[in-house]
């Protein structure tokens, strides 16, 4: 790195303030908590009034989750959240929906297939990647431990 | 001390007392009342319900509480177990149906840790439905457990 790199890194380090790590934390784990909270309370619902079973309740809790974040980003509010709560409201589920309509509205003016339809998984796909990739990971070392068990 | 380390202190404290609040459970499996459906609630004695429920009884250890719901020689078992039991509840439930199924001498045993077949149970208890009504839920319940996502 030249000398100028070096002493321009130094007075950024220098002049810009410590971010508050340990309250974005905080902010974060409540607020995400809180997102989990209506999570479980939207699982009781649909298992109270509807024929859904702990296995099957995931399916219709997640849809409303994504469809409400969904709403509420293009409205604009899940921004402010989002400003306020940071990873709280990005590592939920809450967090795929407003990926995608967040992509989605940002590239409406190139058209709805080439702008929506081709940049709505933009953010989202890495999601969708790395979600499957785990899984195979995790499918993986389960079945080698199975295997291993017999 | 500053505002970071008061909200810490704050939410390792309430993380506690939240882990602490559903452990002074243990006599609540002593209280339950099985529900037969063509005997009712009260003439349970000498019923495959009532000798269920002595075995569950001693298992306090890790059941936290359990319904039980008997129709024609034939039941649904509901169960709930400890906090940190959750991890292993599908092995307990398959642990638990196996050893009914030998102390009782009969298949017709199903034992479930679904929280849904819980609620259902707990629905009849409530004396507002009739036999017909009660039955037809059986049915329901036992499709339901067969039930994959």
């Amino acid at each position: 790195m030249v000398q100028t790199q070096n002493s321009y890194k130094n007075l950024v380090t220098k002049k810009t303030d410590n971010p508050p790590i340990l309250l974005n934390c905080m902010k974060a784990f409540v607020v995400g908590g809180f997102i989990c909270v209506i999570g479980q309370a939207l699982s009781y619902f649909y298992m109270y009034f509807f024929d859904f079973t702990e296995k099957t309740v995931g399916n219709p809790t997640v849809a409303t989750l994504i469809f409400f974040t969904m709403l509420l980003t293009g409205f604009g509010f899940y921004d402010r959240i989002a400003q306020f709560a940071g990873a709280g409201t990005a590592v939920p589920v809450t967090g795929f929906g407003n990926a995608v309509i967040s992509a989605a509205i940002e590239h409406r003016t190139e058209g709805y297939v080439q702008g929506v339809g081709g940049n709505m998984f933009k953010l989202a796909g890495s999601v969708i990647l790395f979600g499957v990739f785990s899984a195979f990971v995790l499918a993986l070392i389960k079945t080698i431990l199975n295997l291993w068990g017999n | 001390m500053n505002k970071g380390m008061v909200i810490l202190i704050v939410s390792v404290l309430s993380l506690l007392f939240a882990c602490n609040a559903g452990e002074n459970n243990e006599t609540q499996t002593n209280t339950v009342t099985p529900i037969n459906i063509e005997k009712g609630t009260d003439d349970i004695n000498g019923t495959l319900s009532k000798q269920a429920t002595a075995i569950l009884n001693k298992k306090n250890d890790f059941l936290s509480s359990y319904k039980i719901l008997e129709s024609e020689n034939e039941l649904i078992i509901a169960i709930k177990v400890d906090f940190f039991q959750q991890f292993t509840e599908q092995k307990i439930e398959k642990k638990l149906e196996k050893e009914l199924k030998e102390k009782l001498h009969t298949k017709k045993i199903k034992v479930s840790s679904d929280e849904k077949i819980y609620i259902e149970i707990s629905k009849l208890e409530n004396n507002e439905f009739t036999n017909t009504e009660k039955k037809k839920k059986f049915t329901k319940l036992k499709k339901l457990m067969k039930d994959n996502a």
